[in-house]
């Protein structure tokens, strides 16, 4: 196995990589998120994550193609080139501190290194080929998964080498090696606290993508959306505080008189205000519930309208920048050397929910329940200056 | 020693410099035990007399007393609260709610001291009304205009007040009715010692009451 190079597949696209994916999850990352799961062996140890530099997981078609089962070794050249301008792409990327080699048109390379590895896990794509062009599920298939520490090892390694052999070449161009880092928060709200410590101190060379920004695309139909609900809410809010003040004081007209009964029997003005105030905020209440929870699902259903339509205009526009080719993950917005592939167009779309969290809730409710209060201050005041001997006698 | 007393009191509505009298320098006691009629024509006065006692207005001069207090120290809404029950001649009595309900709702805004079973208590004031427990539990509105009345007269005594007022008690009512009203009247100021002030321009009613004063051009004039 070691005199010749592993297929990749699909093997008729040419450009179909070797790619290797570190980490330092034991139970790796894309099998949690669901985009590739374990069929056989094993996922890394703690003790591997911090000290293995040999083990891997291989697809279920790798290992078919080539043989491969739990246990096998398998072998990789690196083959170091003296600095040409196709240094970059014959050296390699690294994906979430990862490397992977390109599948170039060998030339004599000025020295090769020898990687082996052992198979401890086999895995398989949870999503299915969509054809011969689908290149995001080719690169699944060849993928292979090891540990940072494998990834280092291979980086350093190359490193020694590159350094000996381009002594002219600046530090910088030594390591233009399309290294990508996948860092994963355990929360999305702390994106622009990492994203403006991490600005600090990444080297020039480096830039820093969330994949967020994939969102970016159809964002701005969305924000327009915002603006304008903002606007309907002002306006809501004032039609509301006018509707409302009028109601309310038409149904205070219908019970002047009952109003008037009590003020004669001698209760508190304030007490009288205070029944109003309750029965306008009990029927409130319910109404702001129901809509609450009606509006969402109105709003949800409006928004992933809105969303497909967008995303429909957004595919168009690509297909006619990139040689008709339907939108793929690779060209997505946001997808940085393989790491941006876990988001698609169809994830935005799954991903996109109008949901109500407490915050949201308490926001509606105190804005609902405020203009109500605000809507009775003109009937409240004409309850205190009604005066009940022309209404009773 | 009078119960209530008006003391100088005077009514009147400003009409660019002139003044407009509705009662002029009126003064009176009335005491408990006593049923008092108020006599007079339509406009002379009666019923601003009534708001008065009552303070759902307020004298322009003079003040009204009740013990020794002026009423607007005590306060108006509390004074209606607590000290005076007021039966009005189209009964003001909250049409959705039963005759119960209505003296329940008046024996809830008091702070005077009432019975525990106020219900039961409610109960027996109607049934000396002559408003049976059934049609006690009716709403009002499906009540007649003397029943309605009864009941007017049951939420003014239910709040334990010494003073009862009612402006044209027996308007809406035939004379059958009308007797009945006044005996009722007569009984609460003699057995239970209420002060009964009733406006009324009935002569009829004004000669079954024990004292007629009569009220004309906004002056008081006492039979004696």
């Amino acid at each position: 196995m070691e005199d010749e190079w592993f297929r990749p597949m699909p093997e008729e696209n040419m450009m179909t990589t070797f790619g290797f994916r570190g980490g330092n999850n034991p139970y790796i990352t894309d099998i949690q998120e669901n985009i590739i799961r374990l069929v056989d062996g094993r996922t890394f140890t703690r003790d591997e994550i911090e000290n293995d530099t040999s083990s891997v997981l291989i697809s279920r078609e790798l290992a078919g193609l080539n043989g491969l089962s739990v246990g096998s070794t398998i072998a990789f050249e690196m083959r170091v080139f003296e600095n040409t301008e196709m240094m970059p792409l014959g050296g390699m990327y690294t994906t979430e501190v990862a490397v992977s080699r390109m599948w170039v048109e060998p030339s004599e390379p000025a020295e090769i290194l020898n990687f082996e590895f052992d198979v401890i896990g086999i895995f398989e794509p949870t999503r299915g080929s969509t054809g011969p062009m689908d290149w995001e599920y080719s690169e699944r298939q060849n993928r292979l998964y090891t540990t940072n520490v494998a990834i280092s090892y291979i980086l350093d390694s190359r490193k020694e080498v590159e350094m000996r052999i381009n002594p002219n070449t600046s530090e910088e161009q030594h390591f233009i090696q399309e290294l990508t880092t996948l860092f994963v928060l355990d929360d999305p709200l702390d994106l622009e606290n990492f994203r403006e410590a991490a600005n600090n101190i990444i080297p020039s060379h480096y830039i820093l993508r969330d994949t967020g920004e994939a969102f970016d695309a159809v964002a701005a139909p969305m924000r327009n959306m915002e603006f304008i609900a903002s606007i309907i809410l002002y306006v809501a809010i004032g039609a509301t505080l006018i509707i409302l003040s009028l109601l309310v004081t038409l149904f205070l007209r219908d019970r002047k008189h009952e109003i008037g009964i009590y003020i004669s029997l001698g209760e508190k003005r304030k007490k009288v205000v205070g029944q109003i105030l309750l029965e306008v905020m009990l029927v409130s209440f319910v109404a702001i519930t129901l809509s609450l929870f009606s509006g969402n699902l109105i709003a949800n259903e409006m928004s992933h309208t809105m969303l497909a339509n967008q995303i429909r205009m957004e595919e168009e526009n690509r297909s006619n920048d990139d040689w008709g080719r339907p939108m793929s993950r690779w060209n997505m917005p946001g997808n940085v050397h393989g790491h941006g592939e876990e988001i698609s167009m169809d994830d935005i779309r799954d991903a996109y929910e109008v949901t109500l969290d407490l915050g949201t809730i308490l926001i509606f409710y105190g804005i609902g329940l405020g203009t109500i209060i605000l809507s009775s201050v003109i009937p409240i005041v004409y309850i205190m200056r009604l005066n009940p001997k022309k209404i009773l006698m | 020693m009078s119960l209530l007393t008006a003391k100088n009191v005077s009514y009147f509505y400003q009409d660019g410099d002139t003044r407009r009298y509705i009662l002029r320098d009126v003064s009176y006691g009335f005491e408990k035990g006593k049923f008092y009629t108020i006599l007079g024509e339509s406009g002379s006065g009666k019923t601003t007399f009534l708001s008065l006692i009552t303070a759902l207005d307020e004298p322009k001069t003079g003040a009204i007393l009740y013990g020794n207090e002026d009423i607007k120290k005590i306060g108006y809404d509390k004074y209606r609260r607590n000290k005076v029950g007021i039966v009005f001649q189209e009964y003001n009595l909250i049409q959705y709610m039963t005759g119960l309900e209505n003296i329940l709702v008046a024996m809830s805004i008091t702070e005077n001291t009432l019975p525990q079973n106020k219900e039961e208590v409610a109960l027996n004031l109607l049934d000396y009304m002559g408003i049976d427990k059934v049609k006690a539990k009716r709403p009002v509105n499906k009540l007649s205009g003397g029943e309605r009345q009864r009941v007017a007269i049951a939420r003014a005594l239910a709040t334990n007040v010494d003073l009862i007022v009612a402006d044209e008690p027996t308007g809406n009512l035939d004379e059958d009715k009308e007797n009945e009203l006044i005996e009722i009247f007569k009984k609460l100021a003699r057995d239970h010692n209420k002060c009964l002030i009733v406006v009324t321009h009935s002569r009829e009613v004004a000669d079954k009451s024990d004292q007629i004063i009569r009220l004309k051009k906004g002056i008081f004039s006492v039979d004696e």
